[in-house]
């Protein structure tokens, strides 16, 4: 007979009340936790309602500003240029000047007439004035080339600063290569060593793939230091450098924590697994080992993307093992590749911690203390993800997936390393449980993005058996100690929390409307995998859920 | 023999999973709850979330579903890599035939051409001559701005001081700067007649 409340168990009342077990109770209804995670997300939509940026329906003079994303000092850093601002200067700067300008005609090509009254009033030189507008009326054609005033500035015998420059990124960008490095060389002849110039060359050989060309401009020391960690590393790679690599690797790794975004999202998803590894591993106390392991654990796990990104190069050079969206290359690529090094990298940052959970000897630990390993790969992981990614809403679904699937793994790997050195007769558990686990990844990444059904399906039923087995490990361990809080309630509370900080992160940057499209956009795919979480966390962690199950587990 | 293999894999696969379903769902008292009927019938991957809500019951019948989803995996791979096959070829074939000559590439535009919607075909032309028009006033004002700078050439040359060292350097310099944009304006206006040249509906 199903319990209805903690005060009743088969008609008779039982011995056990409080406010905690009335906590427990609450958190366990369905009713309550729905509600509460609809409150959460309402207030991450209000706040986001909020911070959203206003809608542009101003008019040139009475807008405050027209900005422009500008990579100024090439470190991937990208400043805001305001052309108003820029122009109202004492003393504008012609550079940031034609990044306004670039923007304020790409968004309003019918303010040409304006643009081109407010540089004729503007504090630039004769000269700076000239460039400009011969600049203002090549961007403003829709050949999208460099005008005839702008070529005229550019073949005169001593062109001005910057002319060619202008005329190389223009050809560059229609796709006339040959002129727009004719035009990029004839800048760096006539003001050598100019850093806005090099870095442009370097990025035009980096699109075109031209290799000696850039290790020859690596070489130069002039030139050496525009190059961009991601460049420096290809080039070493391609030369088979290794140890070249190191350093813009580490380098790649620390600019990924620059923006507070992803690192803010990251840490809020982590932070919910690991609340629940925590009650997971059923931590008594603040100081205990349950509590601190866990944290160390994440630490070595993000320690050792380190490693797998090494990895990733070495073999993507040396083996061919690359993403090509071919789906024999890529099975091999995900099984032999990415599967194998991951599940590799992450077992050996767990190696220090293992040899304290054998002389502790508890497999509850071992699991547990293996999987956050796994979920400190997939923090580090999803912070470099997003710094490539457009939008946090979008990268939404990884953190439900990667994070637990990561935790998942490495938990299932760790356990059956330590079963086999604990007992010398299942030496062949480890060897097994790392082959079974790194196909199930590598089958799970190279299905589950194929537009077919039974891939899929597949893909995810990879997940959904990694899933199982590793709650069925540690529902094995775990004592009869009552959770003071459902499980459930915080995967609930987690995620809504969560959704609302996506939408609050996204609505700055995108609106409200959009955040909530892009999370619409999968939201099928991501309420199965809540579904199957939520499941997971209400029975899987209890060894014999039809005895303590709630009326309202029928769901 | 690999095609009639995976053909009969292909079929067993198919036969597979429904057993595996009927024993999933039997396993489990036999008759799913009105909302799981409707859930099963409407959203994909629901069955995942069935066996995932039910499995210490329908773990057999799962597993004998998704061994069937395997059983399908080599049929449906080929015509996986058959489609990739075909995409692949086409898409070396575009890009040779675009980097052969810019002739080649108007013919390649005119074949794509042939295959995209009436709507999409007609907005592709509008652009395309509303950009020609925009290359041919460029060629314009540039053969302009060509000539007026021939003209104050001829007028410096006519007011040269033949004996003043620096004013000749000057001159020729200025002559040369000419010559290097006369030759691109010409270069410019033969691309511009090969862009217009390209055949109707390119």
């Amino acid at each position: 007979m199903p319990i209805t409340s903690p005060t009743e168990r088969n008609g008779v009342q039982p011995d056990i009340t409080g406010w905690t077990v009335r906590v427990y109770y609450m958190s366990r209804n369905p009713h309550v936790l729905f509600w509460t995670a609809v409150f959460i997300v309402m207030l991450g939509i209000f706040i986001g309602r909020q911070l959203e940026p206003a809608k542009d329906t101003s008019d040139f003079d009475s807008e405050p500003a027209t900005a422009q994303a500008v990579d100024a000092d090439g470190d991937g850093h990208e400043e805001i240029v305001q052309l108003n601002v820029e122009l109202k200067k004492p003393k504008p700067e012609l550079e940031r000047v034609i990044h306004g300008l670039r923007w304020e005609i790409l968004d309003h090509k019918n303010r040409g007439a304006a643009t081109l009254a407010k540089l004729e009033s503007s504090r630039l030189s004769p000269n700076e004035i000239q460039i400009a507008v011969a600049y203002l009326q090549s961007v403003a054609s829709p050949l999208n080339e460099p005008g005839a005033d702008l070529l005229l500035l550019a073949y005169q015998p001593h062109p001005l600063p910057l002319t060619n420059e202008l005329v190389a990124d223009l050809y560059a960008e229609s796709g006339r290569q040959e002129l727009a490095l004719e035009h990029y060389q004839k800048e760096l002849s006539i003001r050598p060593g100019a850093g806005g110039t090099v870095r442009k060359l370097i990025d035009f050989y980096w699109e075109s793939k031209n290799f000696p060309k850039l290790t020859e401009l690596q070489g130069d020391p002039a030139s050496a230091h525009f190059f961009k960690p991601q460049q420096t590393l290809e080039i070493a790679a391609k030369a088979h450098d290794w140890k070249a690599i190191l350093r813009p690797l580490w380098n790649m790794q620390v600019k990924a924590f620059a923006d507070k975004t992803p690192v803010i999202l990251t840490s809020i998803a982590g932070l919910l697994w690991l609340i629940l590894a925590w009650q997971m591993v059923q931590t008594p106390g603040l100081l205990h080992f349950r509590t601190w392991a866990p944290l160390v654990a994440i630490i070595l796990g993000a320690a050792s993307t380190y490693p797998v990104l090494f990895l990733d190069i070495y073999q993507s050079e040396m083996w061919g093992l690359k993403h090509t969206g071919f789906l024999l290359k890529d099975c091999a690529f995900f099984i032999a590749g990415v599967g194998v090094r991951e599940e590799l990298c992450k077992w050996i940052a767990f190696l220090p911690l293992l040899a304290v959970l054998l002389i502790r000897g508890s497999r509850l630990e071992a699991v547990v203390v293996a999987g956050c390993v796994g979920l400190g790969f997939a923090v580090e992981e999803n912070v470099s993800y997003f710094s490539t990614s457009s939008n946090p809403a979008i990268a939404f679904g990884r953190f439900l997936t990667a994070n637990f699937f990561h935790f998942a793994a490495t938990g299932l790997i760790g356990v059956a390393s330590y079963d086999s050195l604990k007992n010398r007769k299942k030496w062949w558990k480890f060897p097994a449980t790392f082959i079974v686990v790194a196909l199930a990844h590598g089958f799970y990444d190279s299905f589950v993005g194929i537009p077919n059904y039974v891939f899929t399906a597949l893909g995810l039923s990879c997940f959904i058996l990694l899933s199982l087995a590793f709650f069925r490990e540690v529902s094995r361990e775990r004592g009869p100690v009552t959770d003071q809080l459902f499980p459930g309630a915080t995967l609930i509370i987690g995620l809504s929390t969560l959704v609302s900080t996506v939408i609050v992160c996204a609505a700055r940057e995108n609106g409200v409307d959009f955040a909530l499209g892009a999370i619409a956009a999968s939201a099928v795919f991501l309420s199965l995998f809540i579904y199957m979480f939520y499941i997971l966390f209400r029975d899987g962690l209890e060894e014999e859920p039809e005895l303590v199950a709630p009326k309202y587990d029928n769901f | 023999m690999f095609e009639i293999i995976s053909l009969v894999l292909f079929c067993v696969g198919i036969v597979t999973i429904f057993i595996g379903r009927h024993i999933m769902i039997q396993d489990t008292g036999g008759a799913p709850s009105f909302l799981w009927v409707i859930v099963l019938r409407l959203l994909p991957f629901s069955e995942l979330a069935y066996m995932v809500r039910h499995f210490a019951q329908a773990k057999r019948g799962a597993i004998i579903s998704i061994v069937g989803m395997w059983l399908l995996v080599p049929q449906l791979s080929i015509q996986l890599i058959e489609r990739e096959e075909v995409a692949k070829k086409y898409m070396e074939r575009f890009e040779r035939e675009l980097k052969s000559s810019p002739a080649g590439a108007a013919d390649m535009e005119a074949k794509m051409a042939a295959e995209m919607p009436a709507e999409v075909v007609s907005a592709w032309a509008i652009r395309k001559e509303m950009l020609q028009k925009a290359r041919e006033k460029h060629v314009s004002i540039l053969q302009s701005r060509i000539a007026k700078w021939h003209a104050d050439i001829q007028a410096a040359r006519s007011a040269l001081d033949v004996t003043n060292e620096a004013a000749v350097k000057a001159f020729n310099e200025q002559a040369a700067a000419y010559a290097r944009l006369n030759a691109f304006g010409k270069k410019e206006t033969e691309f511009m007649l090969l862009m217009r040249n390209k055949k109707p509906g390119a």
